[in-house]
């Protein structure tokens, strides 16, 4: 084998242990940076450094945040009385997108997947009940993906929250059903035998 | 649904092979090792996703060569094309040049019915491969059904792994409690659609036994399952509520031993079908002829569910169908492939049988 250069050696084989990318990119990105001028690796390089010294999980949902509470969580303006729980912090930032949803959210960091070893105790679930105790919230909004793993979750969470709340509080789960804009030939059958199922009155 | 046109490449022992079909009787002859039963392997393969013979997709690529690729050209009310191509242990599936990346999206888009000298293991074997027939053609009629089977082999393994964690204190009770309770929802569903479906099929079954026998044999097919008692199930949908809760009182039950036993002890993948013929269990009591004639049977009853289920005949492929089947048998079955969809029939040589068939087209292959 050809010997490389040991500081771009050093740069590919970190670059691949990035999610999604394998040698062969990692080869190429690290060309690229090569070729672009300083300023540019400089800055890539302090923006990595700069969200390992900066970015912090908001103390109170998980969120991604830059201070102890997240801007969301710290709005005066959003309904608190209504949390919707999410996996990942990532998730937060798709429904905010929507602008449809003023509420406030909670992280689990995950789903329960026992074979992969993710027991109910690893996940922000505690937290989360305690948060029913103390705050005055009326509605959770379950809005883990509809994998088995996510259902499991959801299944859980439910008797969880049913055990610890005493007061009436209203589980809800996001629709499943058929995705906007698409058209019934082309979606897979068992998309839209749920959509069936989960019909709603029009 | 009609196969029109076939090319593969470097499949089992065909380098390059294309091969136009009619829409009636095909018959593939030639001698043995010429590549008769890959051709129907490859269209099986390209229906199903996966061989019917092999387990390893490596198995299927000619020797010598990095993979190989079936492109099929299918016409029900419009055409279509499926291509499959594996190489490097990478399977790509495309229907209608559209990239397939989840196999429930694919696996109804194709119908066939394969009948292949293996398939006495459905008699003979063990009882995985009489629910793998059921479990095939349900997948491919019921969408329900086919995601119920799925989430509930995935919770099998989770519910594996809780138990092994169990008895090393790593988990707790609830969380098992949990898994069981949603596998329970999930058997319920897959018993309560096999036992319908095993009330409906028998009959057709029945039916095509007692014409191909000429006879009128009083075959019984009776479904157990662990699960549940079976005498509450009723056709009725909203029984199933019912049928829910009891099977989850019975999970519930038996989940103190199973976790004393680390091991599973309920549950539908342990169901099984049992063939009877006036009392006496097929399996032990039947010639070889007369099983062969009931694995044929269970075909015909396959395609005609299929045909009442979805409105279209499948593709039928028969591999080596007419050996070991009387002239009385052999004539009913040429009767019956006569009746109007496609078949794709292999066979060693052109013989006087095959020279009934009304409207045939004759394909023959020669060692290369």
């Amino acid at each position: 084998m050809a010997t490389i250069n040991t500081s771009l050696e050093r740069l590919i084989t970190n670059l691949s242990k990035l999610p999604t990318i394998g040698r062969k990119t990692a080869l190429r990105l690290a060309a690229f940076l090569i070729k672009e001028n300083n300023e540019f690796a400089k800055e890539l390089a302090d923006s990595i450094i700069a969200i390992k010294e900066k970015i912090l999980l908001c103390k109170k949902c998980g969120n991604y945040s830059e201070t102890e509470l997240c801007n969301i969580c710290s709005a005066e303006n959003r309904d608190s009385a209504i949390i919707c729980v999410v996996e990942e912090p990532f998730d937060i930032l798709n429904i905010e997108k929507t602008g449809q949803f003023n509420g406030l959210y909670h992280t689990l960091s995950g789903v329960i997947s026992i074979q992969k070893g993710v027991m109910p105790e690893d996940l922000k679930i505690e937290k989360l009940l305690e948060r029913i105790k103390t705050e005055n919230i009326k509605e959770i909004i379950i809005a883990l993906n509809p994998t088995q793993e996510g259902e499991t979750t959801a299944l859980y969470l439910k008797q969880k929250i049913l055990e610890t709340a005493a007061k009436n509080i209203k589980i809800t789960r996001l629709a499943t059903g058929l995705p906007l804009g698409s058209i019934i030939e082309y979606t897979d059958k068992d998309t839209l035998s749920g959509a069936l199922a989960n019909r709603i009155d029009y | 649904m009609i196969i029109t046109n076939l090319k593969i490449l470097n499949f089992r022992n065909h380098q390059n092979f294309e091969q136009t079909f009619s829409n009636a009787v095909n018959l593939v002859i030639g001698e043995n090792s010429t590549g008769k039963t890959s051709i129907l392997e490859a269209i099986y393969t390209l229906a199903n996703t996966k061989s019917f013979r092999a387990h390893n997709d490596e198995r299927l690529i000619k020797i010598g060569t990095d993979g190989f690729y079936i492109k099929g050209f299918f016409k029900d009310i419009v055409e279509h094309t499926a291509e499959i191509s594996y190489s490097y242990k990478n399977k790509i599936l495309k229907f209608d040049n559209y990239r397939i990346k989840k196999i429930r999206e694919y696996i109804a888009k194709i119908s066939i019915v394969l009948y292949n000298p293996l398939h006495l293991y459905i008699i003979n074997e063990g009882p995985v491969y009489r629910r793998e027939f059921i479990n095939i053609i349900l997948s491919k009629t019921d969408v329900e059904y086919y995601v119920a089977l799925h989430s509930y082999l995935k919770l099998l393994n989770e519910k594996r792994a809780a138990l092994k964690l169990f008895k090393e204190r790593k988990i707790k009770f609830d969380v098992i409690e949990l898994i069981n309770k949603r596998l329970s929802e999930f058997a319920s569903i897959i018993v309560f659609k096999r036992y319908n479906f095993i009330n409906y099929f028998k009959e057709l079954v029945v039916e095509k036994f007692n014409l191909l026998m000429n006879r009128d044999i009083k075959l019984i097919i009776e479904y157990s399952t662990n699960c549940l008692n079976l005498k509450g199930i009723v056709k009725d949908k909203s029984k199933l509520e019912d049928f829910k809760n009891a099977a989850a009182q019975k999970f519930l039950k038996i989940l103190g031993a199973e976790i004393r036993n680390s091991r599973i002890l309920l549950g539908c993948q342990a169901d099984d079908l049992t063939f009877k013929d006036s009392g006496n269990i097929v399996k032990y009591y039947y010639s070889q002829g007369e099983r062969k004639a009931l694995v044929l049977a269970l075909k015909l009853a396959e395609i005609k569910y299929i045909r009442e289920k979805t409105g279209g005949y499948p593709i039928v492929l028969l591999d080596d169908i007419f050996s070991e089947l009387d002239d009385k048998r052999r004539q009913y079955l040429i009767n019956e492939l006569n009746s109007g969809f496609q078949s794709i029939i292999t066979d060693i040589d052109f013989n006087e049988h095959l020279q009934k068939f009304s409207n045939f087209q004759k394909i023959e292959l020669k060692k290369n």
